[in-house]
């Protein structure tokens, strides 16, 4: 097989918070190789563990209450794991930034958007505080804002060309991987279009790897080439846009087509996945979405593996060791 | 027959800033038919929320006349007013805000009753109580528990119990799922189409999902700044959406599905201010279509039947890419 040129590689990635309470699991032993100027969806639920993940891969868990171990983590060569604080200062930013949800409380209110985007440039490259201002002013333009626009403050502007700004600060220092942890959610659907029309441009012009964050198929579908599907801290599906789209296996991932409403047509019946996501503090044993699952039998209370489908394509579910066992989707197809 | 529980005729409401008169609701009509779900979609910032406000009273309007149930509610005070909320209620965006963190469920749910003195015996309010969170799919074992405990599927479901508690006729749903996960969402849309069979309620369903709405509502009316842009049945507004708006928003909806090859109109800019808007067409400033006619506003007029739009150019445009 030909190796694979990777801009990350995580192995067995473990993340729990240990309060008060007791230890809270959020990630368990998530794995994920990403190709360069790949874009992968990571696609999950509240409390999926999609945004620990991230964080961990910019090694911004708090520690404590975190407890972070992986077996590797290594993003465009570098061992992660093993950098100083002061090289993970210049490691974020350069070779790997992220862009935050909500882009009303992630710029800093008192400084105008063109000091902080020009603060992320005079940081991370060796130039003087005029010409990172001159850059941070083609970056605001490069975004769809107008420069003069880069003395206003936060509060002038609107939540999608906040999100732009947002956007700008994080490919300032053009960075190898892109981290976007559900960039549009708050935003409404015309200017989501516009943002992720935006996020495409960019990412083709610049050739960055993207992680997309986000609970929307719909979203998956448009800026995807690969996807992992999350559920309670690890991936239940992983597979290219085609195998997860038209060849679904997990029943978890059946259950998210299930819920959503079928806008050509009207009258199909919602199917929602019963009961709730699991308490992370106590998950269940074996496979961790046995009790929500309707194919679940005795077997799935006790293990789960993975099981390849073909070279792109696995999932975390044994039911399929038992003969001739398919999801319900798969007789409709 | 058309037997309408709800009428709204030129609703209006502008509020005095100290930058001019901004026109959060702007001259709109909307019927509502008995047992029917008439879907309010727009951005933030249109004025579907403050419709909804309007109508249930909670703000007072400029203009206008709202007629519920046959009575033209417009003018009512507090006590008229008080007698005919029990048959319109409220479910609220935000679960997590809008629960009492001080009371039980179970006394959020009692409130209606114990405040309109529809049961007086506490073990008859019990049972009510107990009933209604059976008929949300609350497990009676969350009795006492406080909506700090619970994830936002369960909080809204304590908000609908807490909104069917007076068997109203009719209530407003302002975006019930917008902050839930898909999965829950799911289960709140299946519960709120179940109730409405059950208990032959009529729904005002605010959202700016568009899948949603076309999958809950019978009837569309898409708003844009203040105005009601176009009108129509569910499936007629998708099949053949006649405002440029409506264009653009239905082509910018995510479709969950690979190889769809959908026109995408993307509309330029941003939603204008509502402060002082001027004589042209509100979405002129971002309309790929705007001519010379377009600084005029435009009437929202009937195209076909029971189809209304408000475009000078509805005709022209009517076989251009958009629909599904």
């Amino acid at each position: 097989m030909k190796e694979k040129d990777l801009i990350l590689d995580l192995q067995d990635l473990y993340v729990r918070f240990e309060v008060e309470d007791g230890v809270v699991h959020a990630v368990n032993g998530l794995s994920l190789q990403i190709e360069r100027g790949k874009t992968l969806g990571l696609v999950g639920e509240t409390g999926a563990g999609k945004t620990t993940t991230a964080l961990s891969l910019l090694r911004l868990v708090s520690e404590p209450p975190g407890v972070v171990e992986c077996e590797r983590l290594i993003v465009d060569g570098k061992d992660v794991m093993a950098l100083s604080q002061k090289e993970l200062e210049s490691f974020r930013g350069n070779d790997i930034a992220m862009i935050f949800q909500d882009p009303m409380t992630a710029l800093n209110p008192v400084f105008t958007v063109g000091d902080q985007i020009a603060e992320t440039i005079a940081i991370h490259e060796n130039i003087s505080q005029t010409e990172a201002q001159k850059k941070a002013i083609d970056m605001l333009e490069l975004v769809g804002i107008q420069g003069e626009r880069a003395d206003e403050y936060p509060h002038q502007f609107s939540g999608g060309m906040k999100q732009r700004v947002i956007i700008a600060i994080a490919l300032a220092c053009q960075p190898r991987l892109l981290i976007a942890d559900e960039p549009t959610t708050a935003l409404d659907v015309t200017i989501q279009a516009q943002v992720l029309n935006l996020m495409r441009e960019l990412r083709d012009h610049y050739k960055t790897s993207m992680i997309m964050i986000t609970h929307d198929l719909g979203i998956v579908a448009q800026i995807c080439d690969e996807v992992a599907v999350v559920y309670a801290g690890n991936i239940v599906e992983y597979g290219t846009l085609q195998d997860i789209f038209n060849r679904t296996k997990h029943p978890y991932t059946e259950g998210l087509f299930n819920s959503l409403p079928n806008i050509r047509d009207r009258k199909a019946e919602l199917n929602p996945i019963k009961g709730l996501m699991p308490d992370p503090t106590n998950l269940p044993q074996g496979c961790p979405f046995h009790p929500r699952c309707p194919y679940a039998d005795e077997k799935c209370k006790e293990e789960q593996s993975v099981k390849w489908v073909s070279d792109t394509h696995y999932i975390r579910c044994i039911a399929y060791e038992r003969e001739g066992f398919h999801i319900k989707l798969e007789e409709k197809r | 027959m058309m037997d309408p529980i709800l009428e709204v005729k030129n609703l209006t409401k502008h509020f005095k800033t100290k930058y001019g008169l901004l026109h959060a609701v702007d001259g709109i009509d909307l019927t509502l038919e008995r047992g029917k779900t008439l879907g309010l979609v727009g951005e933030s910032g249109c004025g579907k929320s403050t419709t909804g406000r309007l109508i249930l009273k909670l703000i007072e309007p400029t203009t206008g006349q709202i007629i519920f149930d046959g009575k033209d509610i417009t003018n009512y005070k507090n006590r008229a007013m008080k007698e005919i909320r029990r048959d319109m209620m409220f479910i609220f965006q935000d679960p997590y805000s809008s629960l009492d963190p001080r009371k039980t469920v179970s006394q959020i749910i009692s409130e209606p009753i114990i405040a309109n003195n529809i049961l007086k015996k506490s073990s008859d309010i019990e049972d009510r109580v107990t009933e209604l969170m059976t008929t949300v799919g609350l497990a009676e074992r969350l009795y006492n528990t406080y909506p700090h405990e619970l994830d936002g599927g369960r909080r809204q479901r304590i908000g609908i119990a807490r909104a069917i508690a007076m068997e109203p006729k009719f209530i407003i749903c302002d975006e019930p799922v917008s902050a839930l996960d898909v999965s829950i969402q799911a289960q709140i849309l299946n519960l709120l189409k179940e109730l409405q069979r059950k208990l032959g309620l009529s729904y005002i369903f605010i959202t700016h999902d568009l899948s949603v709405v076309n999958h809950f509502s019978d009837d569309i009316a898409v708003m844009y700044l203040g105005k009601i842009v176009e009108r129509a049945p569910a499936e007629e507004l998708f099949l053949n959406p006649l405002h440029p708006y409506t264009k653009a928003l239905l082509s910018a909806i995510p479709v969950p599905e690979l190889d769809v090859k959908m026109e995408r109109i993307l509309i330029k800019g941003e939603i204008s201010s509502p402060i002082n808007p001027g004589e042209e067409c509100r979405f002129a400033k971002r309309c790929y279509f705007c001519q010379d006619i377009c600084m005029k506003e435009p009437k929202l007029l009937e195209y076909s039947p029971q189809h209304f739009v408000a475009c000078h150019r509805a005709e022209e445009l009517k076989g251009l890419e958009g629909g599904l």
